[in-house]
């Protein structure tokens, strides 16, 4: 398929978003409470005399959860469903006879469905930047708002391959769809996309560091927040791309083995 | 005595439709105009206790709605159903009780578990008495010829054997109604043989009554002796399938072979040519000129075999299926 | 009487062979199995996230102590564990939507919302919730000192089953709108967010925001009266609401289920 085909899949996908109008509204919408929960847990925790939370201060702390909130939602994947459905219902055979690449086509689709959500969100975003330079009396160096802009390019494709991942996994479940909306929440969990994690300890962070999921949230929040040294940024892309790139490996190879399995077993 | 009848009976839904591109994907965001389309548009019938009725029609006619609708499934738009002193779409347990639906694109079988845990689902649900259950069962299984199957997880079993299976757990119950939507769909020669001649001597010895939607002409012939064929909505014929192509009552095909090729031209004179092929050819002939043609022909053409026949009920189907929705001549 | 016996013993009859189709089904497909208790797993260490980051904070907060709240967040990853165990129904229902297999259980003589909501148990997911949560309660209790008489544990296990049953009406409801609606992710996706306030105790949250989660939409109810009745710190009226707002919210569920069938019978093609 050619350049233009998968702008036309773009097109599709966005549409397709848009026509579920209620959906859309009550999707943003719903994005509000968990904020709204993280917001009040942390003043009773702070007020509490509670967390030294590894060196996060109050507001540090809220800001982080307002931006992980949206940048979770602008990472946030969500056609998993459809590749599993594919894979059980058989319509995969569609692209298997096809000249087009489904990993592609999954990708320009994914990218479609959000691009009216990541217009919406990035303008939050730069509201509650706006704001919490206010209320934090210094204003974001461009340079880092930058760099987070960046980072995103990296976490989309990052996180499309985790999902993509995992959907594949729906080669070898009979109904692996039951599960995603759990694992989509776990997975945004371990990437920060509620709380940071290096709040855990040492352990933790050090997890976060090797482990892919942070570099989709919480390594873009904290390039906002200010808590990488400009040499922890630089590594931080680099490990970014180098999940991308090993995901990417991962599912090529679990492509080539379910489709096989797929069309042995005639779908 | 009636068991059901069915008035007027109209079934129009509602979709909306989505306007081409970007833009109105936008503004569908916010109004979308819906459109109607009326599925089953004033049908009426009546069906006598323990018949055995085919419905007929083109695709999107309304047959499957009307089973649905007769089944409880779908609520009408307008008219009015009375089966066995029920109205179906009050879906009283009563009535459920009465009746079977078998769908051949939809299952009640739980595809992992072996059929007779479906049945015995069924016994539950329908509150069956056991050793009643288990003589229906026994004897569907042995008319069926499944009973080494039972056993056999439903997704192991052929596609034949499954609608063996979805039919037994459809009558366990005993309904004095049966409502089947394309019961041989996708099955092979063999399988949809058995399965009508399942059909057939069930509703011959149960007087259990029959509303059949098929495709296949033959499904029709061989369980119902009357068709009713909806179309655009309607009825447009009620009545014996053997009769269907009376319409063309006052033709005749008359098919001959000659001892050299034929020309269209010297056909022409006896009927209206169908087909021609060398020294085979079918013509199409009145019937009050039947006899005086035949003589003619012997006359003029070197005819080596000829046979007479009736137009095939298929055409007078089809003549009902492109015929738009009025009722019957 | 008798034909109220009957009726109960009809329907827990079913449920006891569904249980077991389930669990045959289920042992068909054993990495099916395994792969929904490691994502189950998974997902209760999110909720032990929250659990951790109170112990840390080791301090009494609007009136609970950490013993508590751990109680708390004990019930609550109780609860929604036993929730998981009808889930599969909730979740194939938009599709049974879409694909009409709601048709053939449509025409069966007993209750729909059973059959549909019912049908499908799954054993494995319930596990690590209902080892977790019962572990962090027991745990809870016993360092708080809390006293362990009939009537405190009766009124524990009312609680939670008023709770498993608030939770199955209100994830019922956003399931519903697929009747209306071809995508109804966005109102799961509401229900999804409002029901994780209960990750944490709501004495974190301000009174209003109380009032409103137990009045207004009785989340809180699930996670938190189970363990403020053992504290006793539960008046009469919040008892008797504790016991009534479940019924009114199957109320409300019943009178959306019949609406969605009576828009499913009137709309689908």
């Amino acid at each position: 398929m050619k350049l233009s085909g998968y702008g036309y899949v773009f097109t599709m996908g966005m549409q397709k978003a848009m026509a579920y109008r209620a959906d859309f509204f009550l999707g943003l919408f719903s994005c509000l409470f968990p904020i709204i929960m993280q917001v009040y847990l942390w003043s009773a925790l702070y007020a509490a005399g509670a967390a030294d939370a590894n060196g996060y201060t109050y507001e540090q702390m809220i800001l982080y959860t307002l931006l992980a909130g949206v940048t979770a939602r602008i990472v946030a994947a969500g056609f998993e469903n459809e590749v599993a459905g594919d894979i059980k219902d058989g319509g995969l055979s569609r692209y298997l006879i096809r000249p087009v690449s489904y990993s592609g086509y999954c990708f320009a689709r994914f990218l479609g469905s959000k691009a009216a959500d990541i217009g919406l969100l990035l303008a939050v975003t730069a509201a509650v930047l706006a704001g919490s330079a206010r209320v934090l009396g210094v204003p974001f160096p461009p340079v880092r708002l930058g760099l987070y802009g960046l980072s995103l390019v990296g976490a989309l494709a990052l996180n499309f391959s985790i999902f993509y991942t995992v959907a594949l996994l729906g080669f070898w479940l009979t109904e692996i769809r039951q599960l995603f909306g759990t694992i989509s929440i776990v997975i945004m969990v371990v990437s920060g996309g509620v709380f940071p994690l290096d709040i855990f300890g040492p352990a933790a962070a050090a997890a976060v560091q090797v482990l892919p999921f942070g570099y989709t949230t919480q390594f873009c929040v904290n390039i906002v927040n200010g808590r990488l040294a400009p040499g922890q940024i630089g590594r931080g892309f680099a490990v970014q791309w180098a999940w991308v790139a090993g995901f990417t490996l991962l599912y090529r190879l679990l492509w080539r083995r379910g489709a096989r399995r797929y069309t042995a077993v005639g779908g | 005595m009636e068991i059901i009848t069915v008035k007027d009976l109209t079934k129009t839904f509602t979709y909306s439709v989505k306007e081409k591109g970007l833009r109105g994907s936008l503004h569908n965001l916010f109004a979308r105009p819906t459109l109607q389309k009326t599925a089953v548009n004033g049908v009426s019938f009546s069906i006598e206790r323990g018949e055995a009725v085919g419905l007929l029609g083109p695709n999107g006619a309304g047959k499957t709605t009307t089973l649905k609708m007769l089944s409880g499934i779908l609520y009408p738009t307008a008219g009015t159903a009375t089966v066995a002193g029920f109205v179906p779409w009050e879906r009283r347990r009563d009535y459920q009780r009465r009746f079977a639906i078998v769908m051949g694109q939809k299952t009640q079988l739980w595809p992992d578990l072996p059929a007779l845990d479906t049945f015995e689902l069924n016994r539950r649900i329908y509150d069956l008495d056991p050793r009643e259950y288990q003589r229906t069962l026994d004897e569907l299984t042995d008319l069926l010829g499944v009973g080494s199957l039972l056993q056999v997880q439903v997704r192991r079993l052929s596609l034949g054997e499954r609608m063996k299976m979805e039919l037994i757990a459809a009558l366990l119950h005993r309904p004095e109604l049966l409502y089947l939507d394309e019961p041989t769909i996708g099955l092979d020669i063999l399988s949809q043989r058995s399965i009508r001649d399942f059909l057939r001597h069930y509703n011959r010895q149960t007087r259990t009554t029959i509303l059949l939607t098929s495709h296949y002409t033959a499904d029709i012939e061989a369980i119902c002796p009357r068709s009713i064929i909806i179309n655009h909505g309607s009825v447009v014929f009620d009545g014996p399938l053997g009769e269907v192509s009376e319409v063309f009552g006052h033709k005749k095909l008359v098919s001959i072979k000659a001892g050299r090729d034929l020309t269209a031209g010297e056909l022409a004179p006896f009927g209206a040519v169908r087909e021609l092929q060398h020294n085979t050819a079918l013509l199409e002939v009145e019937r009050p000129r039947l006899e005086e043609c035949l003589q003619r022909m012997f006359g003029a053409l070197p005819v080596v075999d000829l046979d007479v026949k009736d137009i095939p009920i298929e055409e007078g189907i089809a003549y009902f299926y492109e015929k738009a929705g009025v009722s019957a001549p | 009487m008798k034909h109220l016996v009957h009726r109960l013993r009809y329907y827990l009859g079913l449920l006891g062979l569904f249980a077991r189709y389930s669990l045959m089904e289920q042992m068909e497909y054993r990495i099916n199995f395994a792969a929904g208790v490691a994502v189950e797993c998974g997902y209760m260490l999110i909720k032990l996230m929250y659990a951790v980051l109170i112990l840390q904070a080791g301090a009494e907060i609007n009136g609970l102590s950490p013993n508590e709240m751990l109680m708390c967040i004990g019930t609550y990853i109780l609860v929604t564990g036993v929730y998981m165990g009808v889930y599969p129904n909730f979740w194939a229902l938009p599709l049974s939507v879409q694909d009409g297999s709601l048709d053939m259980l449509l025409t069966k003589p007993l209750n729909t919302q059973f059959l549909v909501t019912l049908r499908r148990l799954d054993f494995g997911m319930p596990l690590p919730d209902l080892l977790c949560g019962l572990a962090l309660i027991v745990y809870g209790w016993q360092r708080e000192g809390l006293p362990v008489t009939f009537a405190n544990l009766a009124g524990f296990v009312v609680f939670c089953i008023a709770g498993w049953f608030l939770t199955y009406c209100l994830f019922l409801i956003p399931e519903l709108l697929s009747f209306w609606f071809v995508a109804a992710g966005g109102a799961q996706a509401l229900s999804s967010a409002v029901f994780d306030f209960n990750n944490t105790p709501m004495n974190l949250y301000p009174k209003w925001l109380q009032r409103v989660g137990i009045f207004l939409v009785p989340v809180f109810l699930i996670t938190n009266f189970p363990t403020l009745f053992v504290m006793g710190a539960l008046s009469p009226a919040l008892i008797a609401w504790g016991l009534a707002a479940p019924w009114l919210v199957f109320a409300l569920q019943r009178l959306i289920w019949r609406r969605a069938m009576r828009r499913y019978t009137s709309a689908s093609g």
